[in-house]
């Protein structure tokens, strides 16, 4: 639930506005946290919108899913009650009258094509489209938002919102075609043959990176973004009945890794009346998440434990049983508290559905599509750091695909740079 | 936009339908496939692209009727849209000049095998086809196949028709009486190993089409993983079509499993599944006419 005023304006108003703010570096978009904080102490939510959309087109799907660096950040972060800035942008962005200026391309100017729609591409859309620069964007999927829509379950981020946000996108005249898929559909010749003078590729990094546990290929085992799309898959309205008659998840589950998907993943399997186990090897602050979800998950069931696994069972069948994991211990060495594992016997957690988040990096499609183009050692496309092209001709990359994963507000920071570098090449043209 | 033009049943829960699909028909290569979600909220469904026509801008897949989605995209009828169609995805089959080719599908990997088979003839091979069916009732596209091939074996589990047995049986026959360059096999799991070792100790490539559970096709969730060589790959954006001989069918099968388990609960289930459909309507009637 977001906060109603009085919380939003006592919130407020702890802020102690630092002159030399701690949170701001915090921010990838590098929002005026204080700015709009003391906005919205004086009650004016409507200028603490203005102020955030400033640096942030998309204040509603921060304020809802930030993982919050910021609040890392903060002063009070050592106390362990920061200033809760998400929750205060969501109120902002709830509460204050945005206005969208209906801005159309120029007649017979320059076109930008945009591969996905996630994030990244839609931040890029935003910018590039303010600067009266015609953007179309094409997405694979039937609707879009990319992880958006098909990894976030709906009560972490409203799809009403999400909704909003593209009806938004194409008042500043963005056209977005969906059902095209890049390079099986639409081939990269046929878009520059429609005029487009530049693609940029924001095709996300959705894909996991394959665990080496033994025993991954056991039914019940699924990696975070497949599990969130099955059950996206199965649809909204009857996701609870299609679940159950579907077994997933089974009476308990186990989470294996750390980071928003397995979160997410965990927090929806509570949801469908599973048992949930979260291990990683790692402290809870290493968890990826921010404090709050953390103390969420934890309110809501969800038992986190400092485990490594070391193999997943199944029965005869090839159905899972169980996780053998091993308990990590606390040493204390030279450079400080570090995890080992202890010597004990292993332990074995029950579990039906074993949920498997090891990290992701960009589709194989466009290896196979454009061999054309470099990658660096890690996965992620290789872009010249200056111009911000690829080592394709009018090929531009941004969001996830760069950085081989990486939080939502990292890739709205993407977009808004890569579409500054596209500026900048247009410019040159 | 994706409007059905035509529609026919073409065996027991087995219907062939024509979509306009202007762009997808223009790009479909053999071997490559479209994912389908019949109406707005159902699963969406991979279907094998079986042909496509560019000048009249359809495909043709073919819909064998086994869960909801697959249910619901047969009861539309001619005239209706069908809410998504996305394609081409996948890479188009392994196709070359060989010399002798035998093609051997059984079930409904038989939809997937008649675009392959074209592609080879139209590459100058011999081809030899085998269908597997269960019985006469659910054996499809026998004349498609005969204009397409060479020579057709046809096989049946119960001897309703043609030749009694398996299509392996077959295939063993064949492999022993012919010098056979290249063997595609598309069907069950246990059809496809054993294809692959009968070809292994005769040294002749195989290619196979794996059919694991997908959710969207586009290289996204890693749901059709599938092991080859020993390194996790996917159906969906590496395949469908891979080399037979270093899949691992363990693997597979244990994969596949996961989707018969759903079938099954999806089945047993009371509602919405069952249709009355012509047999339930003539008791009906019966009960009326009776009284």
């Amino acid at each position: 639930m977001g906060y109603n005023k009085k919380i939003a304006q006592d919130e407020s108003r702890r802020c102690p506005q630092c002159a030399v703010a701690t949170c701001l570096p915090g921010c990838p978009l590098g929002i005026d946290i204080p700015g709009f904080i003391r906005l919205l102490r004086e009650g004016d939510a409507t200028q603490a919108l203005e102020r955030i959309k400033k640096e942030n087109p998309f204040p509603e799907i921060c304020g809802h899913i930030c993982p919050a660096p910021c609040e890392n950040a903060c002063v009070f972060y050592a106390d362990g009650n920061p200033i809760s800035i998400r929750n205060l942008e969501r109120f902002a962005a709830e509460n204050g009258a945005s206005k969208v200026e209906k801005v159309s391309p120029t007649p017979g100017g320059k076109k930008i094509a945009i591969i996905g729609s996630g994030p990244a591409g839609m931040s890029a859309a935003y910018y590039l489209a303010k600067s009266n620069i015609g953007v179309t964007i094409f997405e694979a999927a039937h609707e879009p938002g990319g992880l958006l829509r098909y990894a976030i379950p709906e009560f972490r981020l409203p799809q009403k919102a999400l909704d909003e946000q593209f009806s938004n996108l194409k008042l500043l005249g963005v056209d977005i075609q969906t059902d095209v898929v890049f390079g099986r559909t639409m081939m990269i010749d046929e878009i520059f043959m429609q005029g487009f003078s530049a693609i940029l590729l924001a095709t996300g990094a959705s894909l996991p990176v394959f665990s080496e546990i033994p025993g991954v290929g056991l039914t019940g085992v699924y990696y975070d973004k497949e599990f969130l799309y099955r059950l996206h898959a199965i649809g909204k309205d009857i996701v609870s009945t299609m679940a159950n008659r579907q077994m997933i998840p089974g009476a308990k589950t186990v989470v294996i890794g750390r980071g928003a998907a397995a979160f997410d993943a965990a927090r929806l399997s509570v949801r469908l009346g599973s048992e949930v186990q979260i291990i990683f090897e790692g402290f809870e602050e290493q968890a990826g998440v921010s404090q709050e979800i953390l103390k969420e998950s934890r309110d809501e069931g969800i038992e986190i434990h400092p485990m490594q696994a070391i193999e997943i069972l199944g029965d005869a069948n090839g159905f899972v049983q169980g996780v053998k994991t091993r308990q990590l211990e606390i040493v204390e060495d030279k450079e400080g508290l570090k995890l080992e594992p202890s010597k004990e016997e292993p332990i074995i957690l029950e579990a039906q559905t074993v949920i498997i988040a090891s990290g992701q990096r960009p589709n194989d499609h466009l290896k196979h599509y454009l061999p054309q183009l470099k990658w660096d050692q890690d996965g992620s496309l290789w872009a010249d750091a200056e111009a911000g092209m690829t080592s394709m001709e009018k090929v531009f990359g941004c969001g996830s695909v760069m950085t081989a994963g990486g939080s939502v507000v990292e890739a709205i920071a993407g977009g808004k740079l890569a579409a500054q570098k596209i500026i900048q090449y247009l410019g040159t043209l | 936009m994706y409007k059905i033009i035509y529609k026919q049943v073409i065996a027991q829960d087995i219907k062939k339908i024509d979509i306009t699909a202007p762009s997808i028909a223009a790009r479909a290569l053999p071997g490559q496939f479209v994912m389908v979600t019949p109406v707005l909220g159902e699963h969406n469904v991979p279907m094998t692209i079986v042909d496509h026509d560019e000048k009249r801008s359809i495909i043709t897949l073919l819909v064998h009727e086994v869960g909801s989605a697959t249910r619901k995209l047969g009861d539309l009828s001619i005239g209706d849209n069908v809410y998504q169609v996305v394609g081409p995805l996948g890479r188009s089959a392994q196709m070359d000049k060989y010399g002798l080719v035998i093609c051997v599908a059984t079930g409904i990997g038989a939809a997937q095998i008649l675009p392959i088979c074209r592609g080879l003839k139209k590459k100058g091979n011999k081809v030899i086809g085998i269908i597997g069916a269960k019985s006469k009732k659910v054996l499809m596209l026998e004349s498609q196949m005969r204009v397409v091939c060479d020579e057709v074996f046809i096989t049946t589990n119960d001897g309703s028709y043609e030749r009694r047995g398996l299509a392996t049986g077959l295939l063993k026959e064949l492999l022993n009486k012919y010098t056979v360059h290249r063997v595609y096999a598309i069907g069950s799991v246990e059809m496809m190993q054993t294809a692959a070792q009968m070809t292994k100790e005769k040294n002749i490539p195989i290619r196979v089409t794996l059919n694991p559970y997908m959710v969207n096709g586009l290289g996204m969730c890693g749901s059709c993983r599938v092991m080859i060589n020993g390194q996790p790959q996917l159906a969906c954006v590496d395949g469908p079509e891979f080399d037979g001989h270093q899949v691992d069918y363990q693997d597979l099968s244990q994969r596949m499993n996961t989707m018969e388990r759903h079938s099954w609960e999806n089945q047993t289930h009371p509602i919405s599944q069952k249709r009355p459909g012509f047999a339930g309507l003539m008791k009906s009637l019966w009960g009326t006419t009776k009284k």
